[in-house]
């Protein structure tokens, strides 16, 4: 099983996190999920557009249990240690929740400073 | 139809899995394959091929994305756990980075050599085309030159070469500026760059109208002479160079770095401008043959079709062909010589030297193994799989392996750069030996293949540890699993094996060499200083007819007769000078020149068995100055000038070969040099035989004939080589003689002065240079192998101190323990030893072509390297073997 192998860093070490990554933070930022869930979660948030393979997903998974973002959780009572390999779920700590909220922070900013460039508004055709 | 693609796409999936490192697939595996599964029951339900598509293309780019990330961190760790472990033992570390560079850094250095040498392509366009032709004769020998009658005949039918021309190197006084200077050129047909397939950089090659008598004053020159005689002036072409006393047009220059052969130095061509019918008899056989192959022409296809018009021309002219073939040899071949097997021996002898290396360095990871075991047992328990140990076991292995590979690049650099002073100018292309790609990637992948050779074993051996008893006890002592020690014994024996087998070929090499050194080479070297001079010809032979020919070229040899005459006997009048004479080729030059002859009153022998002597043209004082003792008869004197009976002194070689069962002195010889009339010379002495090919080439029959009297073998290419025999240090009178040689000709350069020690131990260079080689690798060999019985012997005394207590205690005498720890040491030596004298023996056959003198099974050699053996061994297990001696019962007793 992984755990968590690496000390801890501020949030902002964490920065730029890659959309898949991302994504993952914000699917157990409302609750405890397991794999499929993480995936199906983040299909439909962004209708379709980021869509995590299984290799990915995990990959994602372990480095961020590795640093101590999300935490395994302990299968519930009366599960087999089987059915509780395979059905896992995911919690993400205080540290998964502050790096997810420095990112969405870095997003919001150069979402202003697009605005103030004026990159939406559309020139009037000639 | 859902349900079985279902399946079989996990069962597919499963597969794929394993692409991902073992303890990725533990932790994650079954999660994967569920959530897999459940995507595979979405697509189900979707219905569409399209969904199934999506899902394997986002499923395949998701491991291709992930599984490589996992195992470079994985090798991260690896490295870093590594990198820890090898930094908390400098002084293995250490040992082992030096051993290795040792091993991989002389494999390096001769993979140079041997890729230089022997595997690079020659430096013209598809060079396995090109073809050297011999005039082959069976066991008479044959000849690397022909006859341009034969030449122009093969040309004339064959169907098989795209391209052919003669060549000849040659050597020529070049003058500018009054300043005269010896440099090699060479005479070649119109299509030799045809042949070679390289153009010049500026101008032009010689027209097929300018290889022809009258036309050919014209040259193409290498890019070193424009640079250096030309000063690299742009308007080259057109401008005039001076050879033998001849203008030249120079009409192309060649590009940087092009020479033929490769390492001749060849400076100028200029056109053969000869026809057949004017360059003497079809049986004077004096121009080299070079051609191409057409495309698609193997050359046994060829030779096939060149053995066919050879026998033709045998029936055509039975007096000059009747026995001669024509045998093609690659151009490669041809340059690269004899060299082949040497190179190949020291590539095998340093990787014997690589494989000890590995051995030793397996001996020491297996004791480290052992003294690690709680280490390893510990990682095992939190986690680590078996192979994940072996991995990171291998992982310092790797590490160790590349770090002396590093170092080892830098030694063999080092090796590199005394080359060609050990060479002595005897190995071929060796300015084309160097650190090239080629090398790097050898030596990146030796290191990786030496990392596995030597770490694997100790790796899974040690991963093996018995868990709880290694967490249990501290000290690793006593509890070394017994396959360990047999394992290391087993590594020993290997070693010693090797040992012998690298030993007994430098033991073989050293014993050769030693005796071709004592080889009497017929002649005093001593205090002899070699010069030599060579006044270009005074008279035009293009075009004229044979007996035109000799009769101008007797006339102009008078003349230079006079030259020789007067310039020794100035040369012999000098202070400090003992003797003086003169040759045409000095002793250790080669067999070239020789002839046929007839005997007075023998009949003349048919073709094919002709009589064949070297012919040397000398000057009374040669035999008086080279020391070379009169056996019988007289010796060539002043007196026997062009007017005076034709006379000719012979070594004992030929006396033996000729006229075994009579006394030569008396009879009448005929050197057939020239169409006509015999011109007899009587045998009036007898002298000792020279090498002139060789130290290792027996006498071979010659004769000698005074330079007026002698019709050929003075050549305006050859001259002469003066020899000087000085009553003390002969290097003071070079001035003195060059000062003699410009007092009678300003325009003439004086060359390729040496003294004829230097040339004699020059003769052995290519053996020196490969036995001094082979004995550096032997003598390492040697150490490495007494460091592991060593390494081996210490570590039984170690685990046996328990046993040496309770011994001691019981009364043995502390001598027998010694006995007892050498003969276990000497016991896996001994079967070593066995073991590679089978080996060497295997070996023998290999050998013995690369040995003079001595049989590859020489009985003194191998007890030579018994004792060698023996002695570095048994030091080796002696110093274990008195610790052992002196250790303390109580102590022993009381730690157990």
């Amino acid at each position: 099983m992984s755990e968590r192998t690496s000390p801890p860093k501020s949030p902002q070490s964490y920065l730029p996190l890659t959309p898949p990554l991302f994504h993952v933070l914000m699917a157990l930022a409302d609750g405890d999920k397991h794999g499929y869930a993480i995936m199906k979660d983040v299909k439909q948030r962004t209708d379709g557009e980021v869509r995590l393979s299984a290799g990915t997903l995990y990959g994602i998974i372990k480095r961020l249990v590795a640093s101590g973002m999300i935490r395994e959780l302990d299968p519930p009572p009366g599960m087999t240690r089987d059915d509780a390999r395979r059905r896992r779920s995911y919690h993400l700590e205080p540290l998964g929740r502050e790096v997810a909220r420095a990112e969405a922070e870095r997003l919001e900013r150069m979402l202003s400073i697009a605005r103030a460039k004026n990159l939406f508004i559309r020139p009037e055709p000639a | 139809m859902s349900t079985s693609r279902e399946s079989r796409s996990n069962r597919i999936f499963r597969r794929l899995l394993r692409v991902f490192p073992f303890e990725f697939r533990r932790d994650y595996g079954e999660e994967m394959e569920l959530v897999f599964r459940e995507q595979c029951d979405e697509a189900a339900r979707a219905g569409r091929c399209a969904g199934w598509l999506d899902l394997w293309w986002e499923t395949l780019a998701g491991i291709l994305r992930t599984a490589p990330r996992e195992h470079a961190e994985m090798l991260r760790q690896d490295l870093g756990y590594a990198v820890r472990a090898l930094r908390g033992n400098l002084g293995f570390t250490a040992v082992a980075v030096l051993s290795l560079a040792l091993g991989i850094g002389a494999n390096s250095a001769i993979f140079s050599l041997v890729h230089g040498v022997l595997l690079r392509p020659l430096p013209y366009p598809e060079p396995d085309r090109l073809v050297r032709i011999w005039a082959a004769r069976g066991q008479l020998g044959s000849s690397p030159a022909t006859s341009l009658h034969d030449f122009e005949d093969w040309r004339a039918q064959s169907t098989v070469f795209e391209s052919m021309a003669v060549y000849a190197p040659r050597y020529g006084n070049l003058t500018r500026d009054a300043l005269p200077r010896r440099i090699s050129y060479a005479l070649a047909s119109a299509d030799f760059f045809t042949v070679v397939g390289l153009g010049p950089a500026r101008g032009r090659t010689p027209t097929a109208a300018e290889d022809q008598p009258g036309n050919d004053s014209v040259a193409v020159v290498s890019h070193r002479f424009w640079q250096r005689e030309l000063g690299g002036r742009g308007d080259v072409v057109g401008t005039t160079v001076t050879l033998d006393g001849r203008p030249l047009e120079v009409v192309g220059v060649m590009p940087p770095g092009f020479d033929f052969p490769p390492g001749a130095g060849t400076e100028l061509w200029k056109p053969l401008g000869m026809r057949a019918e004017d360059s003497g008899d079809r049986g004077g056989r004096w121009i080299p043959a070079l051609a191409r192959l057409r495309p698609g022409v193997s050359r046994t296809t060829a030779q096939a079709e060149m053995t066919a018009i050879a026998r033709r021309l045998a029936e055509a002219h039975p007096a000059t062909n009747t026995g001669w073939g024509a045998a093609l040899r690659p151009l490669h071949e041809e340059v690269v010589g004899d060299t082949r097997p040497a190179l190949l021996m020291l590539w095998a002898a340093v990787g014997l030297v690589l494989l000890i290396v590995c051995a030793n360095l397996a001996n020491l990871l297996l004791a480290r193994g052992t003294a690690r075991r709680q280490e390893i047992a510990l990682r095992a328990v939190l986690g680590a799989g078996r192979w994940r140990l072996v991995r990171q076991l291998l992982s310092e292995s790797l590490l160790l392996a590349l770090a002396g590979g590093i170092a080892g690049l830098g030694l063999a650099r080092l090796l590199l750069a005394l080359l060609p002073a050990l060479a002595g100018g005897r190995v071929p292309l060796l300015d084309r030996v160097g650190l090239e790609p080629a090398v790097l990637v050898f030596t990146l992948a030796l290191a990786l293949v030496t990392g596995i050779l030597f770490g694997l074993l100790p790796a899974v051996r040690c991963s093996r540890s018995d868990l709880a008893t290694a967490l249990k006890e501290g000290d690793a002592r006593g509890l070394v699993p017994r396959a360990h020690g047999r394992v290391r014994a087993a590594l020993v024996v290997a070693e010693v094996a090797l040992s012998v087998v690298v030993l007994v070929a430098a033991g073989l090499l050293l014993r050769s060499l030693a005796d071709l050194i004592r080889v009497d080479p017929g002649f005093s070297a001593r205090g002899v200083l070699s010069l030599t001079v060579a006044p270009p010809w005074g008279f035009d032979y293009t075009g004229v007819e044979p007996e035109e020919f000799v009769r101008r070229m007797m006339a102009d040899r008078a003349r230079t007769a006079v030259f020789y005459r007067e310039l020794l006997e100035r040369i012999a009048a000098l202070p400090g000078v003992a003797a003086a004479g003169a040759v045409n080729r000095q002793p250790l030059e080669g067999p070239w020149w020789g002839n046929y002859f007839v005997v007075e009153q023998r009949p003349v022998p048919s073709p094919g068995e002709e009589m064949h002597a070297l012919a040397r043209v000398v000057t009374p004082g040669y035999f008086t100055t080279l020391g070379i003792p009169l056996v019988a008869g007289r010796l060539l004197r002043s007196a026997d000038d062009a007017g005076a009976p034709r006379v000719v002194v012979i070594n004992q070689a030929m006396a033996r070969t000729f006229w075994s069962d009579a006394d030569p002195l008396g009879q009448r010889i005929d050197l057939q040099d020239y169409p006509g009339p015999p011109a007899w010379a009587t045998v009036v002495g007898i002298v000792g035989d020279v090498r002139y090919a060789g130290l290792q080439t027996t006498p071979m029959p010659a004769c000698y004939w005074t330079f007026p009297q002698g019709r050929s073998g003075h050549f305006d290419d050859w001259g002469m080589r003066l020899l000087v025999r000085a009553e003390g240090d002969p290097l003071p009178l070079i001035a003195a003689v060059r000062r003699e040689v410009a007092a009678l000709d300003p325009g003439l350069p004086v060359y390729g002065v040496r003294r004829m020690d230097e040339v004699l131990a020059g003769a052995a260079g290519p053996e020196r240079f490969r036995t001094v080689l082979l004995g550096g690798f032997a003598a390492l060999a040697l150490v490495l192998t007494a460091v592991g019985v060593y390494g081996v012997t210490a570590y039984t005394v170690a685990l046996r101190t328990h046993e040496m207590g309770v011994r001691v205690a019981l009364g043995a005498p502390r001598a027998r323990l010694v006995g007892l720890v050498v003969g276990q040491g000497m016991a896996l030596v001994g079967g070593g030893a066995l073991v590679g004298l089978i080996l060497a023996l295997g070996l023998s056959h290999f050998l013995a072509s690369l040995v003079y003198g001595v049989g590859a099974t020489d009985p003194w050699t191998f007890v030579a390297v018994g004792l060698v053996l023996l002695a570095a061994t048994l030091a080796a297990c002696i110093l274990p073997a008195r610790r052992a001696a002196r250790v303390d019962p109580i102590l022993a007793l009381r730690r157990e």
